[in-house]
């Protein structure tokens, strides 16, 4: 079934990109106040000079009287940039006397008060304009244009839309470094505990010199570690003391079993020492098994990764089980579908899990069954191209209640039907903790029978 | 034959000394690892049996210190710590065999005699022979008295090896390891099985038996 892939963002990706969206925001919302109270500004300036001038004119009108107001519209008319404003000066009946229009335009109003000539498209020039009245006689119309004010917004503007690029591009770029940081710092986070789990508890978070949150995290996980660690150690250390108190021991108890066996010639007597020694060694298998399960998952023992190929060891594992199936009637099949590939692993571990299987297949297995062991890649499903290595091996046994089925991996645990067979109730734990240390995945399932599929990750194709 | 045992634990020293004694070797037995290392590189042995874990100098270093003298006397490597990596270690460190304690000391025996035969010269033989069964090495034919026996490949490489040591005990624990390169024991004792595949094969259809059970201990393949 096809499925809607949502693209899932990293958080450090939607960090940057919420950094990045803010940035960009707050840049807009500046602008815009900026080009407004600018505008405003600008305007009022214009205003200022029109009142001032209007101003001074009134004055000199009040002072020395019309000619004198004629004579200055005149000078100011010819000085220079005198094109960007308009004097007009007309009697009562809006007659021109001077000034450097030839008549009070049309647009503006004829009472006093301010106006404003809005731009046509032929003509982009735009004026604002002031009128007084000089006494009762006259009508002073001052114009300034405003053209320059209008072209300096889009300056403004323009200004700020660069302003406004470079920062999106300073967002994005920091954006972009924060994303790769911050991603890889979570990574290493990641990675370290990766490692622990699969057992290497010496593995420790590299901390920065910045001293952050994720420092201070590395270092409340980095405090986490070490209790940890503390008390795998002890774990270990009692192992490593039984290990070593009991041996010595066992080996003369061993020893002297052999001796006794040599000394005896009497028959009975003979048989009970024999027994004797056969006791002693099963008991050492369930110690070297139980020793080993633990040191796997307290990753003391330091295992030894090498290609491995699957095809190979499940053929000599068959191999070796072949006649002992025989006996029984059993026929073992072997789907191979996993020649030419390798698996990064420990041969002698693998080996052992194998080997542990198929003898509980043949074991559990009724007689004259069929045995059948599959082997193939299959896809992740995480990253394209990416395969596990398959293996499931299936008997015709009665199977483990689904109840128990977690309870099998644990050490010692056996399930009540097959208590009456040979076993330790170790061989599943074993199994189980090899699996854990390569990073693979145990299921025990009833179909049909009883079925346990490995899935090991798969090294390269 | 001589065989220096170097070994901190007196009574097990002693357990293996006298097994050996009875095998027909001369022994001496040391207790810490410099005396060890002055016996091993100063008197000619022929094996040495070296516990890892040692007072005064540790079994390793003792190793090393050997090897690096050119000292290439056979090692059989004792240890407490039976693990796979320490195997290893002990292998690269110039050990030729390698036991975990508790042994069993027939098992020491078996091993010690499957060590000073692999040592010795390779003969460039084409044909291995015991009594009137005999397989030739080149066309990998197996014949008792004439007959033509037909084996499945690793019941040759069972018999092979068997017979490449014709005489000697071997234990499961060798046989598993050189013919099948299992380093650890199986839960079922599949060595008997295939054992017993063999000599329907090579006894079953003869008078004498060639192959025989050392109990306690492994098999032997031996006209007598």
């Amino acid at each position: 079934m096809p499925r809607l892939s949502i693209p899932r963002l990293s958080i450090a990706l939607k960090f940057a990109l919420s950094f990045g969206s803010i940035f960009v925001i707050t840049t807009f919302i500046f602008e815009g106040f900026v080009s407004e109270t600018s505008e405003h500004f600008l305007e009022k300036e214009i205003d200022n000079r029109l009142q001032t001038k209007i101003r001074d004119l009134s004055d000199v009108y009040e002072l020395g009287g019309i000619d004198l107001v004629q004579q200055l519209i005149k000078r100011r008319t010819e000085q220079e940039n005198a094109e960007t404003k308009i004097y007009l000066l007309t009697d009562a009946g809006f007659n021109k006397l001077s000034g450097n229009i030839s008549s009070w335009p049309e647009e503006v109003p004829k009472n006093p008060g301010w106006s404003e000539v809005e731009d046509d498209h032929d003509n982009p020039v735009e004026y604002k304009f002031l009128s007084v009245n000089l006494g009762d006689q006259y009508h002073l119309l001052l114009g300034l244009d405003t053209f320059k004010e209008e072209e300096l917004e889009d300056q403004v503007f323009l200004m700020f839309l660069a302003a406004l690029l470079l920062s999106l591009a300073g967002g994005v770029t920091t954006g972009i470094i924060l994303h790769k940081s911050l991603k890889k710092r979570l990574e290493l986070i990641n990675d370290t505990c990766s490692e622990i789990m699969l057992g290497r508890f010496s593995k420790r978070i590299p901390v920065s010199k910045t001293s952050d949150e994720i420092d201070t995290l590395a270092h409340t996980l980095n405090g986490m570690l070490d209790r940890i660690e503390t008390l795998m150690d002890g774990i270990r250390h009692v192992t490593d003391n039984i290990a070593h108190d009991l041996r010595t021991p066992l080996t003369r108890l061993h020893g002297r079993l052999e001796r006794l066996v040599a000394l005896t010639k009497n028959g009975e007597n003979r048989k009970l020492v024999e027994a004797g020694i056969s006791e002693v060694d099963q008991l050492l298998v369930t110690f070297a098994a139980l020793l080993s399960i633990t040191r796997l998952e307290t990753g003391e023992l330091e295992t030894n990764f090498n290609p491995i190929s699957l095809s190979t060891l499940i053929g000599d594992a068959t191999d070796i089980y072949e006649p002992i199936a025989e006996d029984k009637g059993q026929k073992i099949v072997l789907e191979d579908k996993l020649k030419g590939y390798t698996i990064l692993g420990d041969r002698d571990l693998i080996t052992q899990c194998f080997s542990n299987l198929i003898d509980n297949a043949l074991k559990y297995g009724p007689a004259n069954s069929t045995i059948i062991i599959k082997l193939f890649p299959c896809e992740t499903g995480e990253k394209p191209n990416e395969t596990n290595a398959k293996v499931i091996i299936h008997d015709q046994g009665t199977g483990i209640p689904k109840s128990e089925q977690s309870k099998v991996l644990e050490r010692f645990y056996r399930v009540e039907t097959s208590r009456n067979l040979p076993g330790n109730g170790l061989g599943l734990s074993l199994v189980a903790a090899v699996i854990r240390i390569h990073n693979g995945q145990l299921k025990l399932e009833n179909t049909d029978g009883f079925q346990v599929e490995l899935t090991l990750p798969m090294q390269e194709v | 034959m001589r065989a220096l045992i170097i070994e901190d634990d007196h009574e097990v020293a002693d357990f293996v000394s006298q097994a050996l004694k009875e095998e027909g070797f001369i022994t001496d037995a040391v207790h810490d690892g410099r005396e060890g290392l002055y016996m091993a590189a100063n008197e000619g042995y022929d094996v040495i049996i070296l516990d890892r874990m040692l007072p005064g100098k540790d079994g390793l270093s003792v190793l090393k210190t050997l090897r690096s003298t050119d000292v290439m006397t056979p090692v059989l490597v004792l240890s407490a710590l039976g693990e796979v990596r320490h195997r290893i270690d002990g292998l690269r460190s110039g050990g030729d065999d390698y036991m975990v304690k508790p042994f069993s000391v027939a098992e020491l025996v078996a091993r010690v005699h499957v060590l000073l035969k692999r040592t010795l010269p390779a003969g460039g033989e084409t044909e291995l022979v015991v009594g009137e069964l005999r397989i030739d090495l080149l066309s990998r034919k197996t014949t008792r008295a004439g007959q033509e026996i037909d084996l499945k490949p690793k019941e040759y490489k069972l018999l092979e090896f068997m017979m490449r040591h014709a005489g000697q005990v071997v234990t499961r624990t060798i046989l598993l390891e050189q013919v099948w390169d299992y380093n650890f024991a199986p839960q079922t004792n599949v060595i008997d099985v295939h054992m017993s595949r063999l000599r329907t094969k090579i006894d079953k259809d003869f008078p004498t038996e060639l192959i025989h059970t050392i109990r306690g201990a492994g098999y032997c393949i031996r006209e007598d």
